[in-house]
């Protein structure tokens, strides 16, 4: 059967066993979901809707944000692996599956009988795909792994911080949870695409230790090349001028030249003689002696209001951006008209914005649902795997 | 054993780090990817401080595993006419291009079989779509530059380029499913921005925001607290949480934290459920401090976590390189670049278990693989 439809999106005909908690791994299969795959997302039958993704705050409607914002894209789906009649189910429906998913600690799926072996020769196309916070090879297999300890371990704060201050924590939990759970997703990707050639599925290992390594890969490449980064603000590593700088309102505006071009651009704009110094001239130089040049700069910007600036940066080409938050991008243009934010009407808990989704496809576009109502499929699934037992007698 | 995209050909018109980004992890997958630069190259390649020497490291990690090809126009809609751009694209399943770089109608009206995945900073529709942007604009317009610095102070940039590599995540999703779905659907194009992969990546804030019971916890009111520096041991910086601490008066009369006990704020220090994320950890923050002072990390690990919190370490780069447990799983890899001189980088972030992901070749010189393709006059199509 042909993968991808117009209507549902490019994976439509994959169906996920989503056997995740947290964060990780719901937002692997939520990803896979609004790619167009039937994404089956288990609860246990007997849960309590505030503990719902650990009950993480704020709750609407009594349940978690956590759980309304992961689980888009998915149906429902209740198993007691306690009892030996679900744990028949849950083996009859993985069999019906392209991928299961699951990011418990390691050792647990294989108590629960849910073990890559198990379930490989029952269903010889399944991918199989754990994630976990360090894999299963070293000290620290079995410590917990969210995105605070893996933000602290794995350099994520050690260059962000205002200039010449401590280095900071991110005061939100997303990016290292999000990231494994995106190459999770990826992974399973490329694992689909190998079946189309060699007809079998494969096991797929994601760490959140190499998710958090990846995402700093430039600063972890410029430390290991001797040039340890340091919390500067808003400057940029490998560029300049390409920081905030506050204007004359004081609002911000932030510059992101990273080009030579762009600085030549930059220069007929701002005609200061200073800056036409050698020690600028090339983009290593200005990085050498941003301190320097952000001097020049600094006076510069205060000058103008930021409507001065951006009208002018956007007349001269000069790339820039400027500070918005959530009362102004809920109704700016540039993400209605991309769809970057969705409003998704949900049965138990009113009007919800989402982010996404994040890709554009031309023909195979992705979709948004809510979060299911827990289990709420629990039953259309047994009745087709009944179905499906009742033709095989 | 082969790579889950061994076979597969892809053209990199696209420079900085994102669209590298999506060349590499391809590239780690298997495929062939050649980079189309110009005469002056990837503006990466000039990246960072002019006291390293030779071709930028950051350029050198995002660009392995490809070939580059140098065309002579750097505008590249003269050059879509080149010979040898012809002939890549004529060869190619992908091409990843920056927003603005080619004319991607009429190249995919030349080579309906190939996907192409378009890498922009704010999107392909409105009325920024055409504006350049980059790292920075994308972190301050999504707001998540909120959730670090101090309000009315300069912003402060995320430590890594997360808007790019994000953006990097999600085209290499995108260009793996229209790969998927090519036979039932055809190629196709996707579109991918800095700005937009930032929007996902703030979901759990914009649905908090929506509509919230109360107004509490660290998606809400994250924003208007001061900067959080981790918790200091007497020999080492470490960051907790003691969300599942059953009882926490035990737990801190075995911290010899009586001085705590005594303190007006000890109300809000017991009930406070997640370390540097709780409610009220900025407000006591240095009753921790005082307190973890008294313990080396060990000790303090030991007595926390008997009591049912988590203690971990904030390792900098260095110590995470070295950890015990990062140096038996292999981590950070190294090889030789084309000079001979070693490449220190990051092994690829999944494994497959029969389609590993491989390291085959280093970032290629400016043009190096320019002569391969010139001498290949027979143009395809």
């Amino acid at each position: 059967m042909g993968i991808g439809s117009k209507d549902r999106g490019p994976l439509a005909g994959i169906r996920v066993f989503d056997f995740t908690v947290w964060a990780v791994g719901p937002w692997a299969s939520l990803h896979l979901g609004s790619l167009g795959a039937e994404v089956l997302h288990v609860e246990q039958p007997d849960v309590d809707w505030s503990q719902l993704s650990a009950g993480v705050p704020p709750s609407i409607n009594g349940t978690s944000v956590g759980y309304l914002a992961w689980n888009t894209n998915k149906r429902g789906l209740f198993l007691d692996m306690r009892t030996d009649e679900d744990k028949r189910f849950a083996h009859e429906l993985i069999k019906t599956c392209d991928v299961f998913l699951c990011n418990m600690r390691v050792g647990v799926p294989e108590r629960l009988g849910l073990g890559y072996e198990e379930l490989a020769q029952e269903n010889p196309g399944l991918i199989y795909c754990r994630a976990t916070g360090f894999g299963d090879c070293g000290p620290r297999t079995f410590e917990r792994g969210g995105d605070g300890q893996l933000q602290a371990m794995t350099a994520f704060w050690a260059a962000q911080g205002a200039r010449g201050e401590a280095a900071e924590v991110y005061r939100h939990y997303a990016h290292l949870d999000f990231s494994t759970g995106n190459n999770c997703a990826s992974a399973i990707l490329l694992a689909l695409l190998a079946r189309k050639r060699t007809g079998k599925g494969q096991r797929v290992d994601v760490t959140m230790l190499d998710a958090g390594a990846t995402l700093s890969l430039p600063r972890f490449a410029e430390h290991m090349a001797g040039f340890t980064p340091q919390p500067q603000g808003s400057s940029s590593f490998v560029s300049a001028p390409n920081r905030a700088f506050q204007c004359l309102d004081q609002r911000w505006i932030g510059l992101s030249v990273t080009s030579q071009d762009e600085w030549q651009r930059l220069l007929r704009l701002i005609d200061v003689e200073e800056l036409r110094d050698a020690k600028f001239a090339t983009n290593k130089k200005r990085v050498s002696n941003r301190d320097d040049l952000e001097a020049i700069l600094v006076p510069v910007f205060a000058k103008r209001a930021q409507s001065y600036w951006v009208f002018y940066l956007k007349k001269a080409g000069v790339p820039f951006g400027i500070p918005m938050d959530w009362e102004n991008l809920r109704e700016h243009r540039q993400v209605i008209e991309n769809g970057y934010l969705t409003e998704l009407h949900t049965p138990a808990w009113g009007d919800i914005w989402v982010g996404g989704p994040p890709w554009h496809f031309s023909k195979t576009p992705a979709h948004m649902e809510p979060a299911p109502i827990p289990g709420e499929a629990t039953f259309e699934l047994q009745d087709e795997i009944a179905k499906l037992e009742a033709n095989e007698k | 054993m082969t790579g889950a995209l061994d076979g597969y050909r892809v053209v990199e018109f696209s420079e900085g780090t994102a669209g590298p980004m999506i060349g590499r992890m391809l590239g780690d997958a298997g495929a062939d990817v050649v980079k189309v630069e110009g005469p002056d190259g990837d503006r990466a390649r000039g990246w960072g401080p002019e006291e390293y020497d030779g071709t930028s490291i950051v350029f050198q990690v995002l660009n392995r595993n490809k070939r580059s090809v140098v065309v002579e126009q750097a505008i590249p809609n003269s050059a879509l006419g080149s010979h040898i751009v012809q002939r890549l694209l004529s060869e190619a399943d992908v091409l990843i291009v920056d927003n603005g770089q080619l004319d991607v109608g009429a190249v995919m009206a030349q080579h309906p079989r190939l996907v192409v995945c378009v890498v922009s900073s704010w999107g392909p529709n409105g009325p920024w779509s055409d504006l350049p942007g980059g790292e920075l604009p994308a972190q301050l317009s999504s707001e998540s530059t909120s959730s670090l610095g101090r309000i009315g102070e300069e912003p402060v940039r995320l430590g890594t380029e997360l808007a790019s590599m994000h953006a990097a995540a999600y085209g290499f999703q995108g260009v793996l499913a229209a790969l998927l779905a090519i036979d039932e659907m055809g190629a196709q194009r996707v579109d991918v921005s800095l700005f937009g992969s930032l929007m996902q990546m703030r979901t759990t804030m914009w649905a908090a925001l929506s509509n919230p019971d109360e107004w509490r916890g660290f998606h809400l009111d994250s924003y208007i607290k001061p900067p959080e520096h981790g918790y200091t041991a007497k020999d080492r910086l470490m960051y907790l949480t003691v969300g599942r601490v059953a009882d926490p008066d035990e737990m801190f009369r075995a911290l010899k934290m009586d001085f705590a006990m005594e303190d007006p704020r000890y109300e809000m220090l017991r009930n406070d459920r997640s370390g540097g994320m709780g409610d009220y950890s900025h407000l006591t923050h240095d009753l921790w401090d005082r307190g973890l002072s008294q313990f080396s990390y060990d000790e303090a690990k030991e007595i926390i976590e008997s009591h049912g919190g988590w203690v971990f370490p904030c390792l900098n780069f260095q110590e995470m390189i070295d950890d015990e447990h990062v140096r038996l799983m292999g981590l950070f890899i190294s090889y030789p670049d084309n000079d001979g001189k070693i490449v220190r980088d990051i092994r690829p972030p999944w494994i497959l278990s029969d389609t590993p992901a491989s390291v085959r070749r280093p970032a290629p010189r400016l043009g190096q693989h320019t002569d391969e393709y010139d001498h290949r006059d027979d143009i395809a199509g």
